[in-house]
């Protein structure tokens, strides 16, 4: 190896080493990340069974309570032509429906990730003047 | 003050009732739904459903109404769900306005009217509970117009039949 070359090789491995975070850094992050994941524990877990409950939900509509609605309402009569129209119009709504919610579900999850990742960030820097 | 998450629970919950209010209306037979859905004349039948899908639209105000009454206590918690919900139901109807379904004139009359209440509740500041009354309003006012529309051609029906 040219000397030109080992000392590139030697600058970019010290480079490299300088840009790692030490043991003791990653020990005080991981430790605040369970302290904060920990105080945000119930809303992750809430969020995870409306998003299971929303996804069971469009599931249970589409494969069991449109056949029970169709059998329901040519039991009442109603012609096949009305019988169709009336049930793409629950299903637009109720897919609208569903669909709201999960966008409800799915920006509380983004303001709260960024709550977090604050949170994570004050910690650490105040962590970081202590030491 | 109501925090986020409960505005949010209360909101997927009102969403909730609502939607099941739909498919326990077909399960039960609800007498309007049925006597609309049963209707031959294809003008009345259509603005039969439009009554019936509106009624059920504008029930959400009343619904997230009770919800705010019984659970929440001051007066400025129930009005930061009101806009709360406001805010977020507004993207429920819209695409309404813009649907490829065979809508009447009629229908996006009273649509229309109900995103306007809407925006006048999120624009004009200290006005929540006048415009959340009106809102809650809606659903007689709307109710009876249809009525209205739906007996005028009735009555246009008979005429023709009885010539």
């Amino acid at each position: 190896m040219a000397q030109n070359d080992l000392d590139k090789h030697y600058s970019s491995s010290q480079t490299v080493k300088t840009n790692l975070p030490d043991a003791d850094a990653l020990t005080v992050y991981y430790e605040q990340y369970a302290i904060i994941l920990k105080k945000y524990e119930s809303q992750v877990s809430y969020l995870y069974e409306k998003l299971e409950e929303i996804r069971k939900e469009r599931i249970s509509f589409i494969d069991e309570k449109i056949p029970q609605m169709r059998e329901k309402l040519e039991e009442q009569q109603i012609s096949e032509a009305h019988i169709n129209d009336w049930l793409d119009t629950l299903r637009n709504d109720t897919m609208r429906s569903l669909s709201i919610s999960e966008t409800l579900l799915n920006s509380f999850y983004v303001s709260t990730l960024d709550e977090f990742k604050k949170e994570l960030r004050e910690k650490l820097s105040i962590g970081g003047e202590k030491s | 003050m109501i925090d986020a998450l409960t505005k949010m629970d209360y909101m997927l919950g009102v969403m909730k009732r609502q939607r099941e209010k739909l498919y326990q209306d077909c399960m039960n037979g609800d007498y309007d739904l049925m006597h609309g859905l049963r209707e031959e004349l294809p003008n009345v039948y259509r603005l039969s459903c439009e009554r019936y899908r509106l009624m059920w639209i504008d029930a959400h105000w009343n619904v997230v109404h009770e919800f705010a009454e019984k659970r929440l206590s001051s007066e400025k918690d129930r009005e930061a769900l009101y806009l709360y919900f406001a805010k977020n139901f507004r993207p429920f109807i819209e695409p309404l306005n813009f649907s490829k379904e065979n809508l009447s004139d009629f229908f996006f009359i009273m649509l229309r009217n109900e995103i306007s209440g809407i925006e006048d509740m999120l624009n004009i500041s200290n006005k929540h509970r006048h415009s959340m009354n009106e809102l809650m309003n809606l659903q007689e006012i709307h109710w009876r117009k249809f009525e209205k529309k739906i007996a005028a051609l009735s009555k246009e029906r008979k005429n023709v039949e009885d010539e």
